[in-house]
């Protein structure tokens, strides 16, 4: 299930096929870029996502921020119907490559994340979110991250919202939301769809959202995500 | 980490995401994709656990016992903004499951 932009794609995979190193600008209802350095993606940038607020990739903390800036500005612009114009050939500096992904591992990660989101019952980044004003249960505990994205919740809302006011992925933070909703603590601000004549099957509300099953989103080709400093800390020994 | 004795596979993974970040050894990408969506699907099961519990907890490992292979998922660190999984499988004929669990501990302590 390929359904990501596919002149988007295709154009990413001749880039890495020649080993290219520059800039290719997307414009469009998503606007951005994504860089490669000798053919494998280095960066990208989508105005709907935000940057990474990481400094360098020093640590695997870091690195993996900076990774996942990548994919889900790259999921963004993927999933939009933009355009890509000429590609840029340009210097990217050495440094540039701390985190990188082969343009099959972004393609392949992006549609697992595709997946994930088909699974989440009408949950998505642009969602708007009211908090549910009881507790539907007599306690709970939450994370550190999760009470941070439950107090910044005003009526309405999304996902892409507090993704921006926290500096931190759309992609992770519309997960996080999810399991809010699977805990009862949010709910969506509208009434869920209608059941239309043609539909075969009831369409998943938010308001009966199940947890994800990433297991469930598994594909054939492998994410080949490894940035400099995972890699040196999967090895040390 | 390598030198753990069984070790057989592990790998990092980004909890929220499922998403992989790296791998060891090289030859075992035939793993990566399902071990990180296990070990992610077990970690995101516990942490609705953990909620509803509410018994102010937090997860140190989880140990999967297979019949030849033990798994073990560690939260690297408590860092909020990114949670990492560190899944490791290990051999049972060769694994110290004891020693293995320090070993890990220490060299998540390494990574943060």
């Amino acid at each position: 299930m390929n359904d990501y932009n596919q002149q988007i794609a295709t154009r990413l995979v001749r880039l890495a096929t020649a080993d290219c190193t520059g800039a290719l600008p997307i414009s469009g209802y998503s606007s951005g870029a994504i860089y490669l350095l000798d053919g494998h993606v280095v960066g990208a940038e989508s105005s709907r996502t935000p940057a990474s607020a990481a400094p360098g990739g020093a640590t695997l903390s870091q690195a993996a921020t900076i990774a996942e800036s990548i994919i889900d500005a790259a999921l963004d612009l993927l999933s939009s119907r933009s355009t890509c114009s000429r590609f840029r050939p340009a210097k990217i500096a050495p440094e540039a490559g701390a985190v990188s992904v082969s343009v099959s591992g972004l393609l392949g990660e992006v549609t697992r994340r595709r997946r994930l989101l088909q699974q989440m019952a009408g949950v998505s980044a642009d969602l708007a979110l009211i908090r549910n004003s009881e507790l539907p249960m007599s306690r709970v505990q939450l994370t550190a991250m999760e009470w941070a994205l439950l107090i910044r919740v005003q009526p309405r809302s999304t996902p892409r919202d507090l993704a921006w006011a926290l500096r931190r992925s759309v992609f992770g933070t519309t997960v996080d939301v999810h399991r809010l909703i699977v805990l009862g603590l949010l709910r969506t601000a509208d009434r869920p769809p209608q059941l239309t004549r043609r539909a075969k099957q009831p369409p998943r509300s938010p308001s009966s959202a199940q947890a994800l099953s990433f297991g469930q989103a598994l594909e054939p080709d492998k994410p080949a995500v490894k940035g400099a400093a995972a890699r040196k800390a999967t090895a040390g020994e | 980490m390598t030198s753990i004795d069984g070790f057989a596979f592990a790998c990092l993974v980004d909890q929220a995401t499922g998403m992989t970040l790296a791998w060891a050894p090289e030859q075992g990408d035939i793993y990566a994709a399902a071990a990180a969506a296990g070990a992610a699907d077990i970690a995101n099961a516990l942490s609705l656990m953990s909620a509803r519990l509410a018994t102010n907890e937090t997860v140190d490992d989880v140990i999967v016992t297979f019949s030849d292979y033990f798994h073990l998922i560690r939260p690297v660190s408590q860092d909020p903004a990114k949670q990492i999984l560190l899944l490791v499988m290990l051999d049972r004929r060769r694994a110290n499951l004891a020693m293995a669990r320090r070993e890990i501990r220490a060299f998540c302590a390494t990574l943060t």
